[in-house]
């Protein structure tokens, strides 16, 4: 009886069977030990159909805007509080804490080091996803018209993402991000054949969230440097590790593609 | 690099803390002490050099859930005035059209197994964990976590046939048929 000439198989090996966690070597021990033991088979196939419905449970969430209360809790403690930011606002010097009630309000123009709240989103995600080698985009940019409609769509506001080949940068692609108040905020990565990746974060702005609107600032520091404007609302992040000059020569390319459509927030834009 | 690497772990991190829990809100609560624990802790945290690519034991993966586990068995010690079945109940009503019936048979299900039981299922079949990972994830041994996958798996499917009477995980795998050959034996 060809059974009897298999080994036994223990309760641990159906589990590792199951769980794709058997040495290969063992895969066909356990399946031919099946063949002969429908008891056995039985459990293994009722495991394995648990598995795949389990799989399947609030994969929605995967798709979700992260929080900002979440992405916030991974933040230096620094200035943890109101009564802590009004105190270093007033530290430094601003000008507005009058006018407190109302930037309460608006918290885009809220600043723990001087950065409007979008610039320090965007220098963390530059962070983040630059590194990337398989993930650095959701949505590649042989897509490029999905991943305009998708991100458009998400941040309500139609968007466009700026054509920087004749700096020697290639658009990769891009991916949604969360960002204040649960909006959600867009990411272009652009890619030049040494490898150098500069990033475009977009912020659209609710209508009683915008900004003062502000022409090109430069904010730098060990890991990277960003140029950033708001325009309408409109919010840009031009971040990456270059030379103040290389970045502002990128930074101007964008701006020139991007003012037309931004300026009166709802021109006439390419898609 | 700080702790905000941290940050693209949030989305399956916020998945394996609502099947945890149940509940929106509470999944939500869990992570954001989870993560507010990392950053107190992040000193702590050495990427181990040794050990497979992409193993998540020896990855930040790994340690976050190995976070979660001590922030929720101490919320599982003190638990909130409600049950968990009524925030099941409350879930189902924020979202009336995401799940099937299976579906919903299913987490309510994961959710009267004991929270132990419950986290090596999740870790195992969802987050993919190896046992050793798992193990590690816990601090228990591997072969704890072998009893409990298996109690978890037979109260869950206890579980099923008593909520679907017409058992809906009929085994449809091939290894199940014995072939004609074996039938006489």
């Amino acid at each position: 009886m060809a059974s009897e000439t298999i080994r036994p198989v223990n309760e641990a090996a159906l589990h590792a069977f199951v769980d794709g966690q058997l040495a290969a070597s063992d895969i066909e021990l356990v399946s031919q030990w099946l063949r002969t033991h429908p008891d056995d088979a039985a459990r293994v196939a009722t495991w394995q159909a648990q598995r795949a419905q389990l799989q399947v449970l609030h994969r929605d969430v995967l798709d979700e805007p992260v929080p900002i209360a979440l992405a916030r809790a991974l933040r230096p403690r620094r200035f943890a509080s109101w009564p802590h930011m009004a105190a270093a606002a007033a530290l430094l010097g601003f000008g507005w804490i009058g006018g407190w009630a109302t930037h309460a309000a608006s918290p885009a123009t809220l600043v723990a080091d001087g950065l409007p709240e979008f610039v320090q989103e965007a220098r963390v995600a530059h962070v983040v996803y630059t590194p990337e080698k398989r993930h650095a985009v959701e949505v590649g940019a042989d897509q490029s018209k999905h991943l305009i409609e998708w991100l458009s769509r998400r941040l309500g506001a139609p968007l466009t993402a700026p054509d920087l080949s004749a700096q020697g940068y290639t658009l990769m692609g891009g991916r949604l991000l969360p960002g204040e108040q649960a909006q959600s905020r867009a990411q272009f990565m652009y890619e030049q054949a040494s490898g150098e990746r500069v990033t475009l974060h977009v912020s659209v702005f609710g209508a009683n969230a915008v900004p003062a609107s502000t022409s090109f600032r430069f904010a730098s520091d060990d890991a990277s440097s960003s140029f950033y404007w708001v325009d309408g609302r409109y919010g840009y992040a031009l971040t990456g590790k270059l030379p103040r000059a290389s970045l502002e020569a990128l930074a101007n390319a964008a701006y020139a593609q991007l003012l037309p459509v931004t300026a009166s927030g709802s021109g006439v834009r390419t898609r | 690099m700080g702790v905000e690497q941290a940050l693209p772990h949030i989305p399956r991190l916020r998945r394996y803390a609502r099947l945890l829990t149940g509940n929106r809100e509470r999944a939500d609560d869990l992570l954001q002490d989870t993560l507010e624990r990392a950053c107190r802790k992040w000193s702590l945290w050495q990427p181990q050099l040794p050990g497979p690519q992409g193993s998540i034991g020896s990855g930040l993966r790994g340690w976050l859930l190995s976070m979660m586990h001590n922030v929720f068995v101490n919320q599982v010690r003190a638990p909130p005035n409600e049950t968990a079945l009524d925030d099941f109940g409350e879930d189902a009503a924020h979202e009336p059209f995401a799940h099937t019936a299976d579906r919903l048979d299913l987490q309510a299900a994961l959710l009267q197994l004991s929270p132990g039981l419950r986290e090596i299922i999740l870790l195992v079949c969802i987050e993919e964990c190896s046992y050793a990972e798992a193990a590690q994830v816990l601090g228990v041994p591997v072969g704890t976590i072998m009893s409990r996958l298996s109690r978890a798996r037979e109260k869950l499917r206890e579980l099923m046939d008593e909520t679907a009477p017409r058992s809906t995980v009929e085994p449809t795998l091939k290894l199940v048929k014995a072939r004609p050959a074996d039938h006489g034996l």
